[in-house]
């Protein structure tokens, strides 16, 4: 049955991943016009997966994979909620590929952990919890960070064509990336601290690997980013440029740990 | 659809003077339909006016005698020859062009709105003359329908194609909303003023600077905003969001120096920049500043040619939408003109059977009552089983392209009225056409069946 709900959540994705692609690329609306509706029903499947999993005693925090199964869910909500208040459509190109990698990963790549006992049962779970729901900030800020780039080289070489009319405007995407930044930004920070003590606790012995090092990067380049904006007021196309790489340092975070084996409790992010 | 005419001309095919001739004013529309309604053999007539075309469709028995007199209407209107530049279709061809013109493909600018308002009025007016009837009543609203469709599904309207709506859409494009967000005009240029009336109206708050001081007041009462001095143009620069240039003058008054350190003073907010001015008044080069955003005359044009190209591609798609719904209308009025044929000939059929019975029952006087209702009830069925192949192949004829002919031939052999023909005839006396009086059936006869 899990399986079922898993490969019908995975098809929903897929289908809405191609038609909002489509959209993008200047499909008609009559075409593409599922895609909003697909979305919705591959978030009711994914949810539904999640809480089958958890009724077999599956904690969605439990481990890196099955938190990443669990809250990668929370991307595409936050993604809806967003588009419903600033007409975001066109992101949904690039968030809902996000979500199905997400997915696909964290079924593919490892297995589920036990949770250790004592105060990491606690903690460990914050601690993913924390990292997944900042990655998933980061990742809708990247995806308007994208649009933004795109959008803003366009009106500088005067080359108004292809998604040009299917995009916010500028104002409205790096608003948004950057609201979307001060979220992610007090998640990731929240999550290196408990993983740190986590970690010390556990007495890894690999303390400092690549992906803590990744992780310390992320946290320093988003912190520029924010500081600029507060004291220069740097925004637009540098703030853009920041978020897609802080994206991909979090991303590179990330797929560190589903690389690692046994990717169990760590410090850093 | 035959009996529907369509005579006039458009920006096609007569220049502006010959247009503006014929020019019909709004508030004059309603007793020039009213007019023209009146000519003989005209049952039905519309007038659409605008400054591109001026159209008169009309509904008539004798097709070619009311082109005749609305051309002569016309010429009489306009006091001057019209017959080169006037134009003529009837039938099917004039619901091709009048859903072509609803649907903005017949425009001089392809895809513009204002086309299918001035086509309502032109509806309503003819409404408010009683000069409406089967036939327009059946087609104008399906043309509403139909450049509704094509408006929504193709593209045609999209993409603004006037310098200053451009400019508006691209201020909206970096900025978002446009409420409350200040629009800084520099100089006194009319295409400047334009643009800065188009984003007042979508909420900016304009702000005027001129070398001459009285202009700009001038120009700030004309556009609701505010007059500044000339010389505070930094400061200006510095809380604007939107900023149109179009002064005379030679060199460039905003530099790239000035705007390097308007850009650090504002903080890197974006700021959309519009150079209406030949020669420029903006230095190119402020383009490749940070969340600045410069868009001369030539850039704004490029635009405006997209757009229109654009727009043409989709009009191909749009005239295959327009040719889907033609000949679905045209199935759906043929299948309505069957309707009163077929009746008339199960009438005609019953009609000779009754009186052939009429006149043999009086010689069978040992027939009982009984025996009559069975000789009645034999004629009815032998009618009904004669007809049944005819009037099956009649239905499945209809809306193929000899349909017509088929069911005027029929028409012809049995010397049929259709119900609602002979009704129209009682209430309109016209003159006879000069074809068979069998032949013309048409929407009007049909609806009213």
């Amino acid at each position: 049955m899990t399986d079922v709900v898993f490969y019908l959540t995975i098809a929903c994705y897929a289908g809405a991943c191609g038609l909002y692609l489509a959209k993008l690329g200047g499909a008609a609306p009559r075409l593409t016009g599922a895609a909003l509706p697909l979305t919705g029903a591959a978030v009711v499947a994914h949810i539904a997966w999640v809480g089958l999993r958890a009724m077999r005693g599956e904690c969605p925090a439990m481990g890196i994979h099955s938190a990443l199964g669990g809250f990668s869910v929370v991307i595409v909500l936050v993604f809806l909620a967003v588009m419903r208040r600033y007409r975001l459509h066109a992101v949904g190109a690039f968030v809902v590929p996000i979500t199905l990698l997400m997915l696909l990963s964290a079924r593919f790549t490892g297995d589920a952990h036990e949770l250790p006992r004592g105060v990491h049962r606690v903690l460990l779970p914050i601690h993913i919890a924390a990292n997944l729901l900042g990655l998933v900030a980061f990742a809708l800020a990247f995806a308007l960070a994208i649009g933004y780039l795109i959008q803003e080289r366009q009106l500088k070489k005067k080359r108004l064509v292809g998604i040009f009319s299917r995009l916010p405007s500028l104002d409205v995407l790096d608003l948004v990336s950057f609201r979307c930044v001060t979220i992610g930004f007090p998640l990731l920070t929240v999550g290196m601290v408990l993983g740190a003590v986590v970690a010390q606790k556990l007495g890894e012995e690999a303390f400092v690997g690549t992906a803590q090092i990744l992780a310390v990067l992320t946290w320093l380049l988003f912190a520029v980013v924010i500081a600029l904006r507060a004291l220069v007021g740097w925004r637009g196309r540098r703030a853009a440029i920041g978020t897609v790489l802080g994206f991909l340092l979090a991303a590179g975070v990330l797929v560190s740990y589903l690389l690692r084996s046994g990717a169990g409790p760590a410090a850093g992010a | 659809m035959r009996g529907l005419l369509l005579v006039g001309l458009s920006h096609k095919t007569a220049p502006l003077e010959v247009r503006e001739r014929l020019a019909i004013p709004a508030g004059e529309l309603e007793s020039a339909v009213r007019t023209m309604r009146e000519l003989h053999t005209i049952t039905e007539a519309m007038l659409v006016a605008t400054c591109n075309r001026v159209e008169a469709y009309v509904v008539s028995r004798d097709p070619s005698g009311a082109a005749r007199q609305v051309r002569e209407h016309l010429e009489g209107r306009a006091r001057a020859p019209l017959a080169e530049f006037l134009y003529e279709h009837q039938g099917k061809g004039a619901v091709r062009h009048l859903f072509h013109v609803a649907a903005s493909l017949d425009s001089m600018v392809i895809g513009e709105p204002q086309i299918l308002g001035q086509v309502k009025d032109a509806y309503a007016a003819a409404e408010r003359a009683g000069a409406l009837g089967a036939v327009l009543g059946r087609c104008v609203p399906r043309a509403f329908g139909i450049a509704k469709r094509v408006r929504s599904q193709t593209g045609i309207a999209q993409g603004a194609v006037s310098v200053s709506s451009i400019a508006a859409d691209l201020a909206t494009k970096v900025l978002g909303d446009l409420a409350g967000r200040r629009v800084l005009l520099v100089g006194a240029g009319k295409m400047g003023e334009t643009s800065a009336k188009q984003l007042s109206k979508r909420g900016g708050k304009l702000t005027v600077v001129n070398r001459s001081y009285e202009r700009a007041e001038e120009l700030a009462r004309g556009c609701g905003g505010e007059a500044r001095a000339f010389g505070d143009l930094e400061n200006h620069l510095q809380v604007a969001d939107v900023v149109i240039c179009s002064t005379a003058s030679p060199k460039f008054i905003i530099t790239h120096d000035l705007m390097a350190s308007v850009v650090r003073a504002r903080r890197y907010r974006p700021l959309f920049m519009i150079d209406i001015a030949v020669p420029r008044d903006i230095d190119p080069r402020v383009n490749d500043l940070d969340n600045v955003f410069l868009f001369d005359i030539d850039d704004l044009q490029k635009v405006v040619k997209q757009h229109l190209e654009e727009r043409q591609k989709e009009a191909t798609a749009a005239i295959r939408v327009v040719d889907e719904e033609l000949e679905e209308f045209d199935a759906h009025v043929r299948s309505l003109e069957l309707v009163p044929t077929i009746a008339a000939l199960r009438a005609r059929f019953l009609e000779v059977g009754t009186s052939e019975l009429e006149r043999t029952l009086p010689r069978l006087a040992s027939l009982g009552p009984k025996e009559k209702k069975a000789l009645e009830a034999m004629m009815g069925a032998f009618v009904s089983k004669l007809l049944h192949r005819p009037i099956t192949e009649l239905r499945s004829m209809a809306e193929r392209p000899e349909g017509p002919e088929l069911i005027a031939a029929v028409q012809r052999l049995f010397e049929l009225r259709p119900a609602g023909e002979a009704a129209r005839e009682e209430v309109t006396p016209a003159e006879p056409g000069e074809g068979e009086p069998a032949q013309d059936v048409d929407l009007q006869g049909a609806s009213r069946s």
